[in-house]
């Protein structure tokens, strides 16, 4: 392939940004500038830069906005006044355990759902998440179950379970939610309301069986953002939260969220996989004996050792431990998916000298690799120029296979 | 600077820089999910610099800021083509050329994000933005022969990593 590089560039320069990118820039940013607008500085950066760092960034995030509603707060009671007030809605979602709520984005029809349900100091028992393709085209449709520290992802069209230790960056994260006490960001609202910068208005139908519509407007310098908040009035609690961008007196939704049950039972299967394919592999990261240690090893050393047992743990057919190799795949799966494909490993020809990976974001070794395969009955040999082998995430002394083979 | 002050500053560079960022972002990265990370982390640069961001400079910090949120975004991701289990169904199912052009591309897109730091801002407005070199040049802080030089340092360097995939 003959390329200059200009051309390249000059391509990347022509591409249009789809709408949907751009559209993610405009919510992500409106979400930045909320979450620091509504709390103390420390705490709202705390949270983002948590949210950030976090390995499912975004499920974590999602959980995060989820539980505000859950999160118990200080707070003033009724005023007194037979007019409905903010305080009153904030009163109600004391006492919420439970929540299933579905989050809607513009132009999807699919929304994400979330199922969650809290002890009663508040702190967060499970979660389930049901997240569209739409979310994350390159993993496709996931189911999420998270409980006691353990999520565990069911990757839909790639047919795997993964499971991750999340409990530190998750209580972490459950901490800083506690920053978001719906009184400060109601007290946000009223300073920003009296800088002129966010209006409130109530509606309050006197037919008791229709919501109480409460639309805040935040004012910006070229564009207003307008949140409508939908009110029970029997419960006082949030049926539905919707967010416009006001402009050129135009309004666009950004999304929207609607609250569909506060504190009803949620069936335990719920935060459960089940009715997973029988050939579904299972990748379990959260295993100490995955990998091999480094010992003294250096970086290269352990790479090749990684690369030579895993492939002589294929030629012997002990797929546990290459499972283990390949970071916590069960030998099982492993096995399955090599039968599925015919696949028998009968010789290492070669395992070369490893070098960093082609990819530096992976922070690994690729150790080049010739290995004698039977197909079919055919007979040949696989080059993998670049086995890639890294440490394993949260367990930095034990290395593993990565990224296929 | 006072916290509603910042807020204000933050709201304004955010409106007047937001679609200039996404395009930037978005053609340095190619893919959604790092996209959003890179995204994330310039938001919050933008925010722990605001005060630079209050001037005539603000341009200039905003690539700064951007660029090394697009590096950082690069180096934090062990997912996706590091974390597939087994062998990317997605590639696998691409042509051999137009797999090997999503390879490449993404190859120049990282050494980008490798550059030094005039280089990676110079080539990223002339190549990715289509800027002229006066409009860099004032970018950049520096003459126009200068912001030439810069792109032209740029695309040596971008030659000499990725030598073994151009030819």
């Amino acid at each position: 392939m003959s390329k200059d590089i200009e051309q390249i560039l000059n391509q990347l320069g022509h591409d249009p940004v789809p709408a949907e990118i751009q559209q993610l820039a405009e919510g992500t940013s409106l979400r930045f500038l909320e979450s620091v607008s509504q709390k103390q500085k420390t705490t709202a950066l705390g949270l983002w830069e948590m949210i950030m760092r976090s390995g499912i960034a975004k499920l974590a995030a999602a959980a995060a906005i989820v539980v505000v509603g859950l999160v118990a707060v200080l707070f003033r009671g009724p005023s007194g006044s037979t007019a409905y007030a903010l305080e009153q809605t904030l009163a109600a979602l004391h006492s919420v355990r439970t929540l299933h709520l579905r989050d809607f984005a513009p132009d999807q029809n699919e929304p994400k759902e979330f199922w969650i349900e809290c002890d009663e100091a508040g702190e967060l028992l499970n979660v389930r998440m049901h997240m569209p393709a739409w979310d994350a085209p390159e993993d496709g449709p996931k189911e999420v179950v998270w409980h006691a520290g353990k999520a565990q992802v069911w990757l839909k069209a790639k047919g795997v379970v993964v499971t991750v230790n999340e409990k530190e960056k998750l209580s972490q994260l459950l901490e800083m939610v506690v920053a978001f006490d719906p009184k400060r960001a109601l007290e946000r609202v009223m300073e920003l309301q009296g800088q002129g910068r966010a209006q409130v208005q109530i509606e309050q139908p006197s037919n008791k069986a229709e919501p109480i519509k409460v639309t805040v407007t935040y004012k910006g310098d070229r564009q207003d953002i307008q949140e409508i908040l939908m009110i029970n009035q029997a419960t006082l609690l949030l049926e539905s939260k919707s967010r416009y961008r006001l402009a050129d007196g135009q309004s666009q939704l950004l999304g929207a969220d609607e609250f569909l049950s506060y504190n009803q039972p949620i069936d335990p299967n719920m935060f459960v996989l089940e009715n997973l394919p029988a050939d579904v592999m299972r990748v379990d990261m959260t295993r100490t004996d995955v990998g091999l240690a480094r010992g003294s090893l250096t970086e290269e050393q352990i790479a090749e050792k990684v690369a030579k047992e895993f492939f002589d743990a294929l030629i012997a057919e002990d797929y546990d431990k290459a499972g283990r190799l390949i970071g916590g795949l069960t030998g099982d799966s492993l096995k399955a998916m090599l039968i599925s494909k015919g696949l028998k490993f009968v010789r290492i020809v070669s395992i070369g000298k490893a070098g960093p990976h082609p990819i530096p974001a992976t922070r690994g070794w690729a150790v080049p690799c010739e290995v004698e395969t039977q197909k079919d009955g055919q007979t040949s040999v696989a080059p993998f120029p670049a086995l890639g082998v890294r440490p394993v995430e949260g367990q930095p002394n034990r290395w593993v296979v990565f990224g296929g083979f | 600077m006072e916290y509603s002050r910042r807020i204000e500053v933050f709201t304004k560079v955010k409106d007047q820089y937001l679609q200039m960022v996404t395009a930037v972002l978005w053609k340095l990265t190619g893919d959604r999910q790092l996209f959003e990370e890179a995204m994330q982390y310039t938001l919050l640069g933008i925010w722990q610099h605001i005060e630079k961001l209050d001037g005539d400079k603000a341009p200039s910090y905003i690539y700064r800021i951007a660029l090394s949120a697009n590096s950082k975004a690069w180096r934090d991701r062990v997912g996706r083509n590091g974390d597939q289990v087994l062998e990317p169904e997605a590639v696998d199912s691409m042509p051999d050329d137009k797999a090997g052009h999503e390879e490449l591309v993404a190859k120049v897109r990282q050494a980008i994000a490798r550059l030094p730091e005039n280089q990676s801002k110079a080539v990223v407005m002339r190549y990715l933005e289509q800027r002229d070199y006066d409009q860099i040049a004032l970018v950049l802080g520096c003459s126009e022969v200068a912001s030439r030089s810069h792109v032209c340092k740029a695309l040596a360097g971008l030659r000499a990593r990725l030598r073994g995939c151009l030819d």
